[in-house]
């Protein structure tokens, strides 16, 4: 597509498709409810943190110590979607003030963050013709992506991109069980978790260890993460729990986390026994015809006298707990069967991950902090220590951010405009949460690796 | 002087001997040899002799001003002294007229312990390297490492192979060398020490010489069968038994040096292609069944169990003494969890500790009760049987897998050996271990996998692959740099043969049926393009455009069916004008497809993708090329599929295939469904399938021919 087209594109274009249900907001303000390039910005022009996220991109190579790789961040990969699906791809960035005056100036609906590659990739081409310098990347965060539309077999309340506060929990649930395993067993500790500003979360995880994995290491935890077999729609169960035991992340997923999940939280906001079509799904999962059928005819019984005080779905569920947990089946059978309460739950509240963004160095991931087009919502940082209190329908919007942005009225230090909007908490926890330790620990790793140098080279040369 | 007169002399040394010297009556001054049997020599001015216990002899210059030399055990002399003891120049015309033969006695004295240990490898560096470099084309070394000297592992000797010998003889036996398992951890790792000089493995002469006579192209077999094997979704033990016929069947010799030879030169040689990913998945992947495959044999079982234990070992205890020397070695990142860190247990202040196999078998199932019924917060030593348990895995007996393990083979196996003997779960970054890491086969924490003692294969593998992918790079810059140019008029040709011998048949040139022209293109299409370039060619005549990805595959496809450039301008150029104009396609179009016929630019002639590439291209919004059965969503499959008028049943095969991601087995089926008949060779190419689905056409259309 020709440079014509892009200016060419609808100045105004309006995304008529609006998410309702988004919170709250003040009608009858001066801003109305939609998403579009000038607002846009606006919103580049005084809301984005470029310099924040420049430092990210930066993993302290860009300060003064002498073994700062100054290369680094011109190495990045970012990517803009503008206007009218004009893709543009392999941009890279020297400086704070380059990605901030091109990103106010291209205005782009989204933008991307690649790998970083062996040469800029902006001059990929340039290197290819000297050959030897292979154009390859080198470095990525190990990054994870986890949509409610892959839950759509599982949650009742809503479908496809809509997300209400019964089914966002999933999403919550998702991201303590990633995020301890990433911090408990692989050992990572700078993981950034981004709503994805419709229907999801992204998970950045950011230690040197982790950018530097290879695509086949990367693929490893991913499938470390997997337990639903590959989308094979007439298998008994999604989940397959093998093994006389479980596996110890397993283990320790099921009893910190979806367990509990599963029977105070989603048995009641899902109703999963509530109707025949939810509870003959369950009933599917379960490999023994006299346990499906008993419990089937009691519970069809009982759909007419809905008299008890307790919830149909809890009572349901611990019949069927119960029916299975008991020790009088046939012992060839038992384990199998005991593990169908594990299986059931895994089911239905195990995250589940597009795995080929994580597998993939050169997989394209959306910006924290960029405005999600479809929803006009900010794509903010969630703290995975009380994830959840994050509402995805409170999330900060386009609309209202100018809104606070207009109230606040001129002011002279254009530099925190954010601070006074709602965004500002986001920011903040950004830095304070994020960011500061990261870049702390950056710099160690910097200095450690030159003073091990520095130790070699004296090493050598007395030799 | 020629070889045959060597041999010519051997065989009078042996024929003319009466009193224990022998006498060479045709001598040429300056000689050198090294002969075979116990011999010695006696310079007797004008001739050679040769005694009993001595292996090299000389012949001075009769005019030379010095005495004639007598070496004897007895007088102490050594090969040092007795060669430095001769003028440079002298040497150095010795060694330019004169054929070395290192023999297996040689070599396995300089192993001996009692020997001193540098002996042998001091005649040859006695002499500048430059000029052995020189030398190179006209010697004829043959050298063989025993066992021994490899074990003792005596770095001198090693390093001097790597950096200096190695290149200068024209094969190498190793015999105490596990083959292809060791060449490449060991030769890494001596490699850096031995400033990288990759082209040890690859002296043009033996090279070629081999592959007339031993036909690397053998383990390029066992390699191809084995990545056909796992692109065919075998099975793990249809795989096992796959890989261990066709090692078989291309690697048996009577003699086993020289199925070590074959390894070892195969290995090296196709080091140097260009098809590195490929290779080293593939040589990893060999690693692993032959690691499997030996340690099931266990040949040489107790006897070299006998030899680790043997007295240099006899220390309290030789286990430990060998862990250590071999850590030190290899220089290991790993360590296994010591004792003193297992003794520290205390559940409340470290709830992560280790536990030595046999008391956890005996904890392991009380263990499991509980946990079946209610999670108790647990240490990490039950953590660990819980892994092995949830892999249905029961806990290793030590002692037994130890020495089956270790017995089979040398070097490699002492790295297993390490692991084997360690009475505790070795503790490796995750990293290392991806294959367990994935299938949750190992306890990971905090960045750190446990992996226990039966496990190691994957880690030595692992291992494997990142030294031998770190070497291909060494080899592949110093290749590309220095070498291709050099050896422009020998390697390279036989190289660059290789890759591209590789690639199957060469489908750039149309053969059988060569020439379609425009009219006939939209029924061959129907009959004989596989899904992924009919789709491509309905959708360019529906949209009359296609982005670049989809023209590249596209054209060079019809380039390989045999569609002329004119024919192929005319065609792209009546589908595009309907959309950009005549005018923008001469302009920005036409470039391209002449570029594909290397009549612009670069001037290459490109050859049509093959499956591979086209699976592995990554279409993106609005593309059309790359393969439908990997990159179609499955409702949109089944559409193509159904226009291709598959019935059900076979639309379900393709996709199972599809769902396993064997997207040329899926499109195999997809072809044989199509022409009723069996394709045992699998699709790998879209213009195979071309050419296989006329060639079925032609014999359903005319059946008596």
């Amino acid at each position: 597509m020709t440079r014509g087209e892009i200016e060419n594109g609808s100045e105004d274009m309006v995304i008529d498709e609006y998410e309702p249900g988004g919170g709250e907001r003040r009608q009858g303000n001066a801003v109305p409810d939609e998403f579009n390039a000038n607002y846009l910005k606006v919103y580049y022009g005084k809301l984005f943190p470029h310099a924040d996220i420049f430092k990210w991109m930066s993993y302290g190579n860009d300060g003064k110590h002498p073994a700062c790789d100054k290369s680094y961040v011109g190495r990045r990969e970012f990517s803009f979607t503008l206007d009218n699906d004009v893709y543009l791809r392999f941009q890279s960035f020297n400086s704070a003030s380059e990605l901030e005056n091109t990103i106010k100036e291209k205005c782009p609906f989204k933008i991307d963050i690649g790998p970083v590659y062996s040469v800029d990739p902006a001059k990929r081409h340039a290197y290819a013709q000297t050959g030897g310098n292979v154009f390859t990347p080198v470095e990525r965060e190990l990054v994870f992506d986890i949509d409610i539309t892959d839950y759509d077999d599982v949650r009742f309340c809503c479908s496809g991109a809509d997300v209400c506060l019964d089914c966002w929990p999933l999403m919550t649930a998702a991201i303590k069980v990633i995020d301890t395993s990433l911090r408990d067993d692989f050992g990572f500790n700078h993981i950034l978790w981004v709503y994805s500003g419709r229907r999801g979360v992204h998970c950045w995880v950011c230690d040197g260890k982790a950018r530097r994995l290879t695509n086949g290491q990367r693929a490893s935890i991913a499938e470390y993460f997997r337990v639903y077999k590959v989308g094979n729609e007439n298998s008994r169960t999604k989940v397959s729990l093998t093994g006389q035991v479980l596996h110890p992340f397993l283990v320790r997923s099921y009893t910190e986390v979806l367990n509990e999940f599963f029977e105070a939280k989603l048995l009641l906001s899902q109703k999963l026994f509530s109707t025949e079509e939810r509870y003959e799904k369950i009933l599917e999962m379960i490999p023994d015809e006299s346990i499906t059928s008993e419990l089937r005819g009691r519970w069809q019984e009982n759909k007419r006298s809905s008299i008890s005080k307790e919830d149909t779905n809890v009572v349901r569920w611990e019949q069927l707990k119960r029916k299975l947990q008991s020790g009088k089946q046939k012992s060839n059978n038992a384990q199998g069967l005991r593990r169908c309460v594990e299986e059931i739950v895994f089911s239905f509240t195990y995250p589940r991950l597009d795995m080929e963004v994580s597998k993939h160095m050169n997989h394209l991931l959306k910006a924290p902090f960029c405005i999600h087009p479809k929803t006009g919502q900010v794509c903010v940082p969630i703290d995975p220590n009380c994830c959840e209190e994050f509402d995805p329908t409170a999330v900060p919007t386009l609309s209202k951010l100018l809104e606070e942005i207009n109230m606040g009225g001129l002011r002279a230090d254009v530099d925190n405009e954010w601070d006074r909007t709602s965004l500002g908490k986001s920011i903040r926890f950004f830095r304070s949460s994020f960011l500061q330790p990261l870049l702390k620990s950056c710099k160690e790793e910097i200095e450690n690796t030159y003073n091990a140098k520095v130790q070699q080279s004296r090493n050598s040369l007395s030799w | 002087m020629s070889e045959a007169h060597v041999y010519c002399q051997k065989r009078d040394l042996y024929g003319s001997d009466s009193d224990g010297s022998f006498f060479v009556p045709a001598c040429p001054p300056n000689a050198l040899y090294w002969t075979f049997e116990e011999t010695r020599f006696v310079n007797n001015g004008s001739c050679l002799r040769f005694f009993g216990s001595w292996r090299l002899g000389c012949c001075l210059n009769r005019t030379s001003s010095q005495k004639p030399v007598y070496i004897s055990k007895k007088r102490g002399l050594s090969w040092v002294r007795w060669l430095t003891g001769v003028p440079e120049n002298v040497i150095d015309k010795w060694a330019f007229e004169t054929r070395f033969v290192a023999t297996r006695g040689i070599v396995s004295a300089f192993s001996n312990r009692t020997t001193p240990a540098c002996s042998w490898p001091w005649l040859l560096r006695d002499i500048p390297l430059v000029r052995l470099r020189e030398w190179n084309s006209e010697l004829d070394f043959r050298l063989i490492v025993g066992r021994s000297s490899v074990q003792s592992g005596i770095p001198s000797l090693v390093w001097f192979l790597v950096s200096v010998s190695v290149p200068l003889f024209k094969s190498i036996s190793m015999s105490g060398f596990p083959s292809r398992l060791s060449c490449p951890v060991q030769s890494v790792v001596l490699l850096s020490e031995a400033k990288a000089n990759p082209l040890y493995c690859i002296r043009s002469s033996w090279l070629g010489w081999y592959i007339k006579h031993i036909g690397i192209l053998l383990v390029w077999c066992v390699l191809k069968v084995i990545a056909d094997g796992l692109s065919r979704g075998k099975k793990p033990e249809e795989m096992e038994k796959l890989v261990s016929n066709i090692w078989k069947a291309t690697m048996r010799h009577p003699e086993a040096s020289e199925i070590v030879n074959k390894d070892i030169i195969s290995h090296f040689v196709l080091r140097l292609e260009e098809l590195r990913k490929w290779f080293i998945s593939m040589e990893t992947a060999l690693f692993q069944y032959r690691c499997r495959l030996e340690s099931a044999e266990a040949q040489v079982g107790s006897a070299y169990y006998a030899a680790l234990s043997s007295p240099f070992l006899s220390d309290s205890d030789p286990l430990l003494e060998l862990q250590r020397s071999l850590m030190s070695e290899f220089d290991l990142p790993y360590k296994a969890v010591s004792h003193a860190e297992f003794q520290m247990v205390s559940l409340s202040l470290l709830p992560y500790q280790y536990i030595m196999p046999k008391p956890l078998e005996s904890q392991l199932s009380q263990f499991l009760l509980i946990i079946s019924t209610h999670f108790p917060p647990q240490s990490m030593k039950d953590k660990l049987g819980q892994v092995a348990r949830s892999i249905g895995q029961p806990l290793p007996a030590a002692d037994a897998i130890v020495y089956k393990i270790a017995i089979s083979s040398l070097v490699h196996y002492f790295y297993l050996a390490l692991f084997m003997l360690s009475p505790t779960p070795m503790k490796v970054p995750f990293e290392e271990v991806p294959e367990l890491v994935a299938g949750r086969k190992v306890f990971v924490h905090r960045g750190h996998a446990y992996v226990a003692m039966n496990q190691v294969v994957s880690l030595v593998s692992a291992q494997f692959r990142s030294h031998l992918s770190k070497a291909l790079v060494l080899t592949n810059r110093k290749w590309t740099s220095i070498i291709r140019e050099q050896e422009k008029d020998r390697l390279t040709p036989i190289v660059e043969a290789l890759c591209t011998s590789y690639l199957g048949p060469d489908y750039s040139e149309p053969r059988e049926f060569a020439e379609i022209s425009i009219k006939d293109i939209d029924q061959i299409s129907k009959s004989s393009f596989p899904l992924c370039m009919r789709h491509l060619f309905e959708k360019l005549r529906e949209d009359h455009h296609l982005k670049h990805g989809g023209r590249m595959q596209l054209g060079l496809f019809l380039k390989g069916v045999g569609l002329k450039l004119d024919d192929a301008l005319a065609f792209w150029k009546a589908e595009f004008s309907q959309k950009v104009g005549a005018e923008r396609f001469d302009k920005e179009y036409a470039y391209s497809i002449r570029h594909n016929y290397g009549r612009e630019g670069k001037r290459t002639d490109y050859t049509p993708f093959s499956c591979q590439k086209i699976i592995s291209s990554a279409p993106g919004v609005g593309d059309h090329h790359g393969c439908p059965y990997r990159h179609f969503s499955e409702e949109n499959l089944r559409a193509a599929l159904g226009k291709m008028r598959l019935n059900n049943r076979a639309v379900e095969d393709v996709m199972e295939k599809v769902r396993s991601r064997h997207y040329q087995i899926a499109c195999t089926l997809t072809f044989e469904a199509i022409h009723e008949t069996s394709c045992d060779a699998g699709i790998n190419h879209p213009n195979q399938y071309f050419s296989d689905s006329q060639k079925v056409l032609q014999s359903k259309n005319h059946p008596t021919e």
